[in-house]
C-alpha cells in the first residue's frame, strides 16, 4: 500500500518537468528571436541562453529530485 | 529450349562489338578491359578498397600481427566474460554510449580545437617575432644614424686647432685681467689697512689722554689744586665783575 | 511486498562504500576508511595537479595545445569574476572561484568516465560547497557594511505598506540560496546519471530479448547516445553556472544590490 502510494507520488512529482520543458523552450525561442533581430550571436546571447537553460533545467530537476526521493528514499 | 536461347543470347552478347563504346568513351577504357558483360559503371576496385580499409583499421603492422591481435582480443574478452571479470549488463550500454560520444567529440571537435590552438600559438609567435624584428630594425636605424655622425670627427679635429688657438689667447687675456684685478684688490686692502691703523692710533691717543686725565682726577693733590684754582678763578671773576 | 526487496535500485551506483577500512576498538572505536568517494576525490585532485604540471610546456612563452586549454580555463573564470564582481577589485576572489570551477568540472568529468563514480552527485558535497559560499558572502557583507547589510532585503522603489511582506519573502529567498546552489549541481548530475542508468537498463532488456529486438533496441540506444552528449555538456555548464552564481552572491554581499 505504502509502496503503491510511493509510486503514485513519484508519478505526480514528475509533472513538475512540464515547467522545465516550457521554460527551456521559451529560453531558446527567445534566443532565436534575439539572434534574428541582431546577429551578434557569438557574443552575449548564446552564453545567456546557456545560463538560462541551466536555471530552467535546475528548477525542473528539483521536481525530479522529489520524485526520486519519494521512490527510493522515503 | 530456354537454355539454348540463353546460350545463344550469351554468345550474341559476347560477340557484340565493343569498338563503338571504346571510340565514344575513351576515358573509361578501364571498364572496357573487363569482359563486355560487366559494363555496369561501378568500378571493380570498390569492394576491394572497402575490404582493405577494414583491414587497415585493425591494429598491427602486418597480416600476421593483425590476426594475432584479433585472436588475442577475442580470447581475452571470452575469458573475462566467462570468468565474470567483466559482466555485460546495462552499464555496458552506458559505457558504449559514453565511449561513442567521446569518439565523436575526438573526431569532430578535435580538429576544430587543434586549429584554434594552432591559431593561438601562431598569434603568439607572430607577436613575438614582429616585436623582435621591430627591435632589430630600430637598432639598425640607430646604427645608421650613428654612422652618419662618424664623419664629424675629422671636422672636429680641424676645428680643434682653431679653437685651441682662440682658447689660448682667451686664456692669456683672462690671466692678465685676473692679475690686474688681483693687484687692485691688494692695493685697496693696503689702503684700507692704513686707514684702519691711523684710526686706531688716534683712538688710542685719545684713550690714553682721557685715561691720564682720569688718573690725575683721582689724585687728591690735583683735586686740591683744581679746587684752589677754580676758587681763585671765581674770585677773579667776581672781583672783575664788581670793579 | 517481498518481490520488491530484490530490485536493484538505480541509486546503487551512488552508494558510498568502504574500499579499505580500519576498525579498531582503540581511542573510542576508531574507524578510518578509504571510501570510494574519497578515492575519486583524491584521483580528481591528483589529475588537476598533474594536468597543470604536464601542460607547462617547459615554461616556454609560446603555448602548445595543452597550455592553451589551461589558459582558456583561466581566461573564462577570470572574465566571469571580473564581469560579475568588479572590474578592478574583483581579482581578490579569483583564486577561490578558479579552484571551485576546476574542482566541480573535474569531478563532473570523472563521473562521466564509464564505470566510475560521480562525486558531485552527492548532496552533502555540493551542499557543503554552497553553504560555505553563501555563508562566506553573508559574513563578507556583515563585515563590510555592518547592520546595513539588511538593506539587501529591501528592494528599491517598494511601497511602504508592502515592506514587511516583501522583506519576509526576500529573507526566505536569501536563505533558499544556500540550498538551491548546491541542489542545482547535485540534482543535475544525479538525475543525469540515474536517467542514463534506467534507460540503459530498459534498452539492455530490449536488446537481449531476441534477434529482431536487438535492432529495435538501436533506437533507444541512439537516444541514450544523444543524452550522454547532453550530459557531457551539462558537466561543463553546471560548473560555470555554480561559479557565476557564487560570484553574483559575493557581489550582493559587497554591493548590497
Amino acid at each position: 500500500m505504502i509502496q503503491a502510494a510511493r509510486i503514485i507520488g513519484t508519478g505526480l512529482a514528475t509533472t513538475g518537468l512540464i515547467g522545465a520543458g516550457v521554460g527551456i523552450g521559451v529560453v531558446f525561442g527567445a534566443l532565436i528571436l534575439g539572434v534574428a533581430r541582431n546577429p551578434s550571436l557569438r557574443g552575449q546571447l548564446f552564453s545567456y541562453a546557456i545560463l538560462g537553460f541551466a536555471f530552467a533545467e535546475a528548477t525542473g530537476l528539483f521536481a525530479l529530485m522529489m520524485a526520486f526521493l519519494l521512490l527510493y528514499v522515503a | 529450349m530456354a537454355s539454348r536461347l540463353a546460350k545463344s543470347a550469351l554468345s550474341a552478347a559476347r560477340a557484340r562489338p565493343t569498338l563503338p563504346i571504346r571510340n565514344t568513351l575513351p576515358a573509361v577504357t578501364t571498364f572496357a578491359t573487363s569482359t563486355p558483360r560487366q559494363q555496369t559503371g561501378v568500378p571493380q576496385k570498390d569492394p576491394k578498397s572497402a575490404a582493405n580499409s577494414i583491414l587497415d583499421a585493425l591494429p598491427g603492422n602486418s597480416i600476421a600481427s593483425k590476426t594475432a591481435i584479433l585472436s588475442a582480443g577475442a580470447g581475452l574478452s571470452v575469458a573475462a566474460i566467462s570468468n565474470e571479470l567483466y559482466v555485460v549488463n546495462e552499464e555496458s550500454i552506458v559505457a558504449l554510449s559514453l565511449l561513442t560520444i567521446y569518439w565523436a567529440v575526438y573526431t569532430y571537435a578535435g580538429p576544430m580545437y587543434k586549429e584554434f590552438a594552432q591559431g593561438q600559438h601562431d598569434k603568439m609567435k607572430n607577436i613575438l617575432n614582429a616585436a623582435r624584428e621591430d627591435h632589430t630594425s630600430a637598432v639598425k636605424a640607430r646604427i645608421n644614424s650613428v654612422q652618419d655622425l662618424s664623419g664629424v670627427i675629422d671636422v672636429t679635429k680641424d676645428l680643434f686647432a682653431e679653437t685651441a688657438q682662440l682658447e689660448a689667447q682667451a686664456y692669456e687675456m683672462e690671466q692678465k685681467a685676473a692679475l690686474a684685478s688681483e693687484a687692485k684688490s691688494v692695493l685697496d686692502s693696503w689702503v684700507r689697512y692704513e686707514g684702519q691703523v691711523k684710526a686706531r692710533q688716534q683712538k688710542e691717543l685719545a684713550d690714553s689722554i682721557i685715561a691720564k686725565i682720569d688718573k690725575q682726577l683721582s689724585d687728591p693733590k690735583i683735586l686740591d689744586q683744581i679746587l684752589k684754582q677754580s676758587v681763585s678763578d671765581v674770585e677773579r671773576i667776581v672781583s672783575q665783575k664788581s670793579s | 511486498m517481498s518481490n520488491f526487496i530484490n530490485v536493484i535500485s538505480p541509486l546503487d551506483q551512488f552508494e558510498v562504500r568502504n574500499l579499505l577500512s580500519l576498525d579498531a576498538p582503540i581511542l573510542g572505536n576508531l574507524s578510518l576508511s578509504l571510501t570510494n568517494i574519497g578515492l575519486y576525490l583524491t584521483i580528481a585532485g591528483y589529475l588537476v595537479f598533474i594536468i597543470g604540471l604536464l601542460s607547462s610546456n617547459n615554461n616556454k612563452i609560446v603555448p602548445n595545445a595543452w597550455s592553451i586549454s589551461q589558459e582558456s580555463i583561466y581566461a573564462t573564470v577570470h572574465s566571469i569574476v571580473t564581469g560579475q564582481i568588479n572590474e578592478k577589485n574583483g581579482q581578490v576572489y579569483f583564486p577561490f572561484m578558479y579552484v571551485l570551477f576546476v574542482f566541480i568540472l573535474v569531478n563532473n568529468l570523472i563521473g562521466m568516465v564509464p564505470y566510475s563514480f560521480a562525486a558531485t552527485s552527492h548532496f552533502i558535497l555540493t551542499f557543503s560547497l554552497s553553504f560555505t559560499v553563501v555563508l562566506g558572502a553573508t559574513i563578507l557583507g556583515f563585515s563590510k557594511h555592518g547592520l546595513k547589510f539588511f538593506s539587501l532585503f529591501v528592494p528599491a522603489g517598494c511601497p511602504l505598506a508592502l515592506l514587511p511582506l516583501l522583506v519576509m519573502i526576500e529573507f526566505i529567498s536569501y536563505l533558499a540560496r544556500n540550498v538551491s546552489l548546491g541542489l542545482r549541481l547535485a540534482a543535475n548530475i544525479l538525475s543525469g546519471h540515474m536517467l542514463l542508468n534506467i534507460l540503459s537498463g530498459f534498452t539492455y532488456n530490449i536488446m537481449t530479448s531476441g534477434f529482431l529486438f536487438f535492432f529495435l533496441g538501436l533506437f533507444p540506444l541512439a537516444f541514450i547516445i544523444a543524452f550522454s552528449g547532453l550530459e557531457l555538456g551539462i558537466a561543463f555548464i553546471q560548473a560555470q553556472v555554480f561559479v557565476v552564481l557564487s560570484c553574483s552572491y559575493i557581489k550582493d554581499g559587497l554591493d548590497l544590490h
